[in-house]
């Protein structure tokens, strides 16, 4: 009788009197209402749920056996799964593959800087690093290619610059904050006084500057210890209530996630993706265990091997941000040749360089130096108590003396002296700030795109259908199916 | 517990206690859906014979998405087989138990399995990277990355 049916038509599932997943093991009778749809992938005669499937199907994922588990184990036919799969999704799953081997790349040369470490090539890159964050122009008035000119300061900053962009990356509280505010400074620290630059502000050959400071863009020193702390602090808040509202995802997990950011641990866009997915699953319990024994999922992931290609494209990526933040800088640069606005935002001027010649630096000797602030101190001050002067001793001892000592005059100076140049460095191109603000733009890009990238990977594995087929290449005499009529 | 293992290892506990367990297979215990021991005997003509094993399987809250940790229990004076495939503390070298894990073996099917590896095996000897390998050997035997070298053993 099945025969005569088989002539007709190959039975299909819905012609078997007992369905049983070969994966959970559950069954259930032909005649009884589905709760779970089962599939019959391949051409013997296991069947399963497609639930349990796609779930053997997605474990696979990363593990180097997804070609085997994308096949019956029993007839070696490879499973047929359809999904929505743009193609943006496979380009970015192949770019994402590749950068594999890209890592190798970035990895060595974060090799050469880092564990290359030697002192030289430290300073070189942080070097290259400043330069392409604050330009060319106000990189040769303060520092100049001559390193062994520099500042002991300067020195020391700079050489830390690469650890510290490392660490900012892994998200560890750094020094780079204090580095990028206080650039300016290191022309004009005080182990080396002999090499003080400052503008002798009682020099009156100093050219108009081009253009008068108008308080914007923000001084490095804003900018550095509040207003780069407080976008990074906000923007990192908001994007990822942004990232949850995309993935649809429900947001306690939010102090998780900040945490895990915190500690540096940056898990790949993927496993990031699939542990959120199984936390919005539920059950608590399983998903304990389940990142316990992540490792142990499979013996043969190299675990080793990944976490070093992630730290090289880590470190890689991380080396590469000044080059990014003025590549970015000339870009918004050009793009403000075009909108006035932008221009006036950026704050772009004309720079020391054409017409104007450079502001006139004069070195002061250590000695000069604490001589001109010693005359200030003694010198009387023009109407008593008026300037800023605090008068050492108090009123007793100016009465006394008939004269006091202008602490704060000499300090004045002595500052003046120190910072003075800073000022000036204001009236440059702000090149380091739209290095910033181009920086960030790049920030939020990728970060965009990463997002784009996880919900797309989402959606594909939300949409995933193993195809079914019917039992015409298996012996009917092995089936139990239902009778006809 | 609602979790997949628990239901798909009831059923397979269910099956060993009606149809009982293949000749040489004993099931010790199976109190709870986390750890279960057997023992297992080679039956017939081999260099094992007449030698019982204890084998512990641990299972994980996704099993069988996920493969048993399955090794030879070496407490209590008992001991792992002296076999090529086999480290002395009782971790195991095979390959359905790593990447070529599928969810349509089963309990059973495993025990099968390594009675039929003994029982082909024609010399008794320790694998050659031994004492590295107990040396350096992760709790777990999933940890460990085996490189499947070799078939015909």
């Amino acid at each position: 009788m099945t025969n005569e049916k088989g002539k007709g038509r190959a039975p299909t599932l819905a012609d078997l009197r007992v369905k049983l997943c070969y994966i959970c093991r559950e069954e259930e009778q032909g005649d009884s209402p589905s709760t779970k749809r089962f599939v019959h992938p391949c051409n013997c005669t296991l069947i399963a749920h497609e639930a349990c499937l796609l779930e053997w199907i997605r474990t696979s994922e990363g593990t180097g056996r997804e070609n085997t588990a994308r096949q019956c184990p029993q007839c070696k036919t490879p499973y047929e799964v359809e999904s929505q799969n743009p193609a943006v999704l496979r380009f970015l799953r192949a770019v994402d593959r590749n950068l594999g081997g890209v890592d190798l790349g970035f990895y060595l040369v974060g090799f050469g800087f880092v564990v290359r470490a030697v002192y030289r090539a430290q300073l070189n890159y942080g070097a290259w690093a400043l330069r392409s964050y604050i330009g060319n122009e106000v990189f040769d008035l303060t520092l100049t290619n001559d390193t062994s000119s520099w500042p002991l300061v300067a020195k020391a900053n700079i050489v830390m610059i690469p650890a510290s962009l490392i660490l900012a990356r892994l998200g560890i509280p750094q020094p780079l904050g204090a580095i990028l505010a206080t650039w300016p400074a290191f022309a004009f620290a005080f182990p080396r006084l002999d090499d003080l630059r400052v503008v002798d502000t009682t020099n009156n050959n100093t050219p108009p500057l081009p253009v008068t400071a108008s308080g914007w863009p923000p001084s490095p020193f804003f900018f550095g210890f509040v207003l780069l702390p407080l976008c990074r602090r906000f923007y990192r808040y908001y994007f990822l209530r942004f990232s949850r509202w995309v993935m649809g995802m429900p947001s306690p997990a939010a102090g998780r996630e900040r945490n895990a950011n915190e500690q540096g641990v940056r898990p790949t866009l993927l496993q990031r993706l699939l542990d959120n997915m199984e936390r919005a699953a539920g059950d608590n319990n399983a998903d304990n265990n389940n990142n316990n024994n992540a490792n142990a999922d499979d013996p043969n992931r190299q675990v080793i091997s990944v976490d070093m290609r992630r730290a090289g494209r880590l470190i890689g990526g991380a080396l590469l941000a000044p080059a990014i933040a003025s590549t970015m800088g000339k870009f918004l640069l050009r793009l403000s040749q075009r909108f006035g606005l932008l221009r006036r935002f950026l704050g772009v001027r004309p720079g020391w360089t054409g017409i104007m010649p450079p502001p006139q630096l004069r070195r002061y000797s250590a000695r000069e130096l604490w001589r001109r602030a010693a005359q200030e101190l003694v010198e009387p001050a023009p109407s008593s108590a008026v300037s800023f002067g605090v008068h050492f001793g108090g009123s007793g001892m100016h009465a006394e003396t008939g004269h006091g000592l202008n602490v704060g005059k000499a300090l004045r100076f002595v500052l003046g002296a120190v910072w003075g140049d800073v000022r000036k460095l204001d009236e440059c191109d702000p090149v380091w700030w739209r290095n910033a603000l181009g920086f960030g733009v790049f920030v939020l890009a990728r970060d965009l795109v990463q997002l784009a990238h996880m919900w797309l990977t989402q959606r594909e594995i939300a949409t995933r259908r193993v195809r079914d087929r019917d039992f015409s290449r298996v012996d009917l005499g092995e089936l139990d199916l239902i009778a006809s009529e | 517990m609602a979790s997949i293992s628990s239901r798909r290892l009831q059923k397979e506990l269910t099956e060993i206690h009606m149809e009982g367990c293949p000749v040489g297979i004993t099931l010790v215990k199976a109190d709870d859906f986390e750890t279960w021991w057997f023992t297992i005997e080679v039956m017939g003509e081999s260099v094992y014979r007449s030698e019982v094993y204890t084998l512990q399987f641990r299972f994980e809250p996704n099993y069988p998405i996920s493969a048993p940790a399955v090794t030879f229990v070496v407490t209590d004076g008992r001991k792992a087989p002296l076999h090529p495939h086999v480290y002395s503390n009782g971790h195991i070298c095979a390959s359905i138990l790593g990447n070529e894990w599928s969810p349509v073996l089963s309990v059973v099917s495993v025990c099968i399995t390594l009675q039929s590896m003994l029982a082909s095996c024609k010399k008794k000897e320790p694998p050659v990277d031994n004492d590295r390998y107990v040396r350096t050997a992760p709790d777990n035997p999933k940890k460990t990355r085996f490189v499947y070298h070799d078939d015909t053993v």
